[in-house]
C-alpha cells in the first residue's frame, strides 16, 4: 500500500509510511507560540499536520485507508484522461483508437487539451532535445495522481531514431514511466491493452489516498 | 396536494421528533439548555415550520436536478457515439465486484470484458470519484482569492436555478409571480463567473476565453429577452403557471391547444438559438473553444473544479430546455394518463437531445459572426415576434369582434 518510488511532486508524497511516536512531534506548538495571533494559513498546516500525525500513530489512517482505498481506486482507474497531445506517427494510432473502429470511449477515455485536467500522458513518437523541457513541463502541470504511458518504440528506447544526435533515448530518461507498449507503430488495440494493463497497475500500485502528503 | 403542503407534513413530523431530543438536551446540559429550547420554540412556530417545509422542498428540487444531471451526461455520451458509429462508454455494474473484492480483502479478479459491457451509467460514479481525487492546482501567479471566487460564483448560480423552475404546477420548489425573470437573473450572473475566472488565471488562453463570454452576453441576451417578451405579453405574467395555462386555454384547430412555439414561431426559433449562447453549447461554446484556445477559461482549474464546472454547464443546459419547454413547449401540460411532471421532462428531454444532435453537427461559429448573428439577424427577427404578438393581442379580437368570426386565437 506504500510507495516506496518517489514520483512527480516529491512533496505530496513526504508523509507516507512515516511512523512518529513523540508526543512533541504529533501536537507540536503553533509556530507563533500563541493562538489567537495565528494567521489562517499557518492555522491550517498545524491542523493538517496534527491531524495527519494523530491518524498515523493511532493507526486510524489505515484503517480509513482500507476503506476509501478501493473506492478511490475505482475512480481513479476507470477513468484515466489522456492529454491531448500528439508528437509523430503513433499519434495518428492514438487517433484512430477513439474512431468508432477501434472506440477507445468505451473504456471512459476523454482526450482533454489543458494538462491540468488529465491523468495520463501517453507520450507517442520521438522526444528530441527541444521537445524534452516541455514535455517535462507538461508532465509537471499534471495534477498528482498521474501517469505515463510510452507508446511506440521511439518513446521506449528512441526506436529508428536510436542513433540521431538530437533525439532522446527514452521517455524514461527523464519522466517516470508507468507503461511501455512497443511496436512500430502501435496498433490502436494495443494502446487499450496498455490502457488495461495501467488499470491494472492502478489497482495494485495505487496507495491510497487519504491524508496524503 | 402541492410539494410544500407535502414538505409541511414531512416537517411537521420533523418537528415532532426533534422536540423531545432538545428538551432532553436541555435537561443534559443545564449551561447550555437556552439556544436549544430556543431553536425547539422556534421550530414549533408556523415561521419555523415553513422554514423547514421550504428547507425539504429546496433539497428535493436539488436531488431532482442531480439525478437528471447524470442521465444528460450520460444521454450526451452515449447519443454522441451512436452519431458517431460507436458505442460510448460501457462500464458495467459488474465493475462494483471488483470494488467489493478490494473492500473485502479478497484476491483480485481481472474480468475487463464483463468490466466493460454494460450500459455505462457508473461512468459519471467513477469520472466524480476520481475528480474529488486528484490534487488542485492553484498557479503560483494566479490571482488566488479571485481564482477561487470564480468556480464558486459560477457553480452557485447555476445550481441555483435548479430551485427556480416548476417541474409542474404543483411540484415547484419556488412559485415566485416574477418566476421566469429570476430564472434569467439567475442564467446571467454567470458569465461574470467566467470573466472573473479567465482573467484570475493569469494565462491568455483563459483571459480570451472569458472575455469571449462577455462579448457572447452582449449579443444574445437582448434577443433572448425581447423573444420572451412576445411570450409575457400574451399570457400577461411571469409566473410560469399562468403561462403555461395560457397557452393550455388557446385553441386551435379541433379544439387543440394552441402552445405557443405555433404562432410565436419565430419568437421560437430566435429564443432556441440564444438560449443555445447562453447555456454555451456548440455552435456557440466560444468561450472553451478547444481547437482555438486550449480549454478556454477553464484551461487552468484542475480535479473537482473542473469537474464542478463540467457539471454546471450541463444544469444550465437542463434549466434553459426547461425554460424553453415553459415558454414555447406548453410547459407540463399533456394527455391524461401520463403525470405532468413526466411530460415536462419528456419535453426537456425531446429539446436537449436536439441539441445534442446539433452539437455533433454543426461548427463552431466565430466571434465576430455572433455578433453580427445578435445584433443584425436576431434582434430585428425577435422584434418582428414582438409586433406580430401585437397585433393578437391587441388588434386581432377588435376585428373579430365586429365581423363575428369564430375565436381561432
Ligand atoms: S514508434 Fe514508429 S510509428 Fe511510433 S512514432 Fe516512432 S517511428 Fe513513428
Amino acid at each position: 500500500m506504500s510507495s516506496k518510488k518517489v514520483r512527480g511532486n516529491p512533496g505530496l508524497r513526504r508523509g507516507v509510511g512515516s511512523k512518529t511516536t513523540d508526543l512533541d512531534e504529533i501536537m507540536e506548538d503553533p509556530p507563533a507560540g500563541d493562538w489567537l495571533t495565528l494567521r489562517s494559513d499557518q492555522l491550517l498546516e498545524w491542523i493538517d499536520n496534527a491531524v495527519y500525525n494523530v491518524a498515523e500513530t493511532t493507526g486510524m489512517r489505515e484503517v480509513v485507508n482500507r476503506v476509501t482505498r478501493p473506492i478511490f481506486n475505482y475512480g481513479q482507474r476507470f477513468s484515466p484522461h489522456p492529454l491531448h497531445f500528439g508528437i509523430m506517427c503513433c499519434a495518428i494510432e492514438m487517433g484512430q483508437a477513439s474512431a468508432p473502429d477501434h472506440d477507445i470511449d468505451r473504456l471512459g477515455l476523454v482526450y482533454r487539451s489543458s494538462p491540468r485536467q488529465c491523468d495520463v500522458l501517453i507520450v507517442n513518437g520521438p522526444v528530441c532535445e527541444k521537445l524534452r523541457p516541455k514535455l517535462k513541463t507538461l508532465y509537471e502541470q499534471m495534477p498528482e495522481p498521474k501517469w505515463v504511458i510510452a507508446m511506440g518504440e521511439c518513446a521506449i528506447s528512441g526506436g529508428p531514431y536510436w542513433d540521431s544526435y538530437s533525439v532522446v533515448a527514452g521517455a524514461d530518461t527523464f519522466i517516470p514511466v508507468d507503461v511501455y507498449i512497443p511496436g512500430c507503430p502501435v496498433r490502436p488495440e494495443a494502446l487499450m491493452h496498455g490502457f488495461l494493463t495501467l488499470q491494472k497497475k492502478i489497482r495494485e500500485k495505487e496507495p491510497g489516498m487519504f491524508l496524503r502528503r | 396536494m402541492t410539494l410544500f403542503d407535502a414538505c409541511r407534513i414531512m416537517a411537521e413530523w420533523t418537528v415532532k421528533v426533534l422536540i423531545p431530543v432538545f428538551e432532553f438536551q436541555e435537561g443534559l446540559f443545564p449551561p447550555f439548555s437556552n439556544p436549544a429550547g430556543w431553536v425547539a420554540d422556534w421550530l414549533a412556530t408556523e415561521g419555523g415550520l415553513d422554514t423547514m417545509a421550504w428547507f425539504y422542498a429546496v433539497n428535493i428540487a436539488f436531488m431532482i436536478g442531480m439525478t437528471n444531471l447524470i442521465l444528460v451526461i450520460h444521454l450526451e455520451r452515449k447519443v454522441a457515439a451512436r452519431i458517431q458509429d460507436r458505442r460510448g462508454p460501457m462500464l458495467s455494474f459488474r465493475s462494483l465486484r471488483e470494488l467489493g473484492e478490494d473492500l473485502s480483502g479478497q484476491a483480485p479478479s481481472w474480468k475487463f470484458k464483463k468490466n466493460y459491457s454494460g450500459i455505462g451509467i457508473l461512468q459519471n460514479l467513477a469520472d466524480g470519484i476520481k475528480a474529488i481525487t486528484k490534487e488542485l492546482i492553484v498557479p503560483a501567479k494566479a490571482d488566488k482569492f479571485l481564482f477561487t471566487m470564480g468556480p464558486i460564483i459560477f457553480i452557485s448560480s447555476s445550481v441555483f436555478l435548479l430551485a427556480l423552475f416548476p417541474l409542474s404546477d404543483r411540484f415547484a420548489a419556488s412559485s415566485a409571480p416574477a418566476g421566469l425573470m429570476v430564472i434569467m437573473a439567475a442564467f446571467s450572473i454567470a458569465p461574470i463567473g467566467v470573466l472573473t475566472s479567465g482573467w484570475a488565471s493569469n494565462n491568455k488562453y483563459s483571459m480570451i476565453g472569458g472575455m469571449r463570454s462577455a462579448a457572447q452576453l452582449m449579443s444574445y441576451e437582448i434577443p433572448l429577452l425581447l423573444s420572451m417578451a412576445g411570450v409575457f405579453l400574451l399570457a400577461g405574467s411571469f409566473d410560469p403557471v399562468v403561462i403555461v395555462e395560457q397557452q393550455q386555454a388557446s385553441t386551435w384547430f379541433f379544439g387543440l391547444p394552441m402552445w405557443n412555439f405555433i404562432p410565436q414561431f419565430i419568437g421560437f426559433a430566435v429564443f432556441m438559438i440564444c438560449i443555445l449562447a447562453e447555456v454555451e453549447r456548440v455552435p456557440f461554446d466560444l468561450p472553451e473553444a478547444e481547437a482555438e484556445l486550449v480549454e478556454g477559461w477553464t484551461t487552468e482549474y484542475s480535479g473537482i473544479r473542473y469537474m464542478l464546472f463540467l457539471a454546471a454547464e450541463y444544469i444550465r443546459g437542463f434549466a434553459g430546455a426547461a425554460v424553453a419547454t415553459i415558454l414555447f413547449l406548453g410547459g407540463w401540460a399533456g394527455p391524461w394518463p401520463v403525470p405532468p411532471e413526466i411530460w415536462f421532462l419528456l419535453k426537456v428531454y425531446l429539446i436537449l437531445l436536439f441539441w445534442i444532435f446539433i452539437r455533433w453537427s454543426v461548427p463552431r461559429i466565430r466571434t465576430d459572426q455572433i455578433l453580427v448573428l445578435g445584433w443584425k439577424k436576431l434582434l430585428p427577427l425577435s422584434l418582428i415576434n414582438l409586433l406580430i404578438v401585437i397585433f393578437m393581442v391587441e388588434i386581432y379580437p377588435y376585428f373579430t369582434e365586429i365581423v363575428n368570426l369564430p375565436e381561432v386565437f
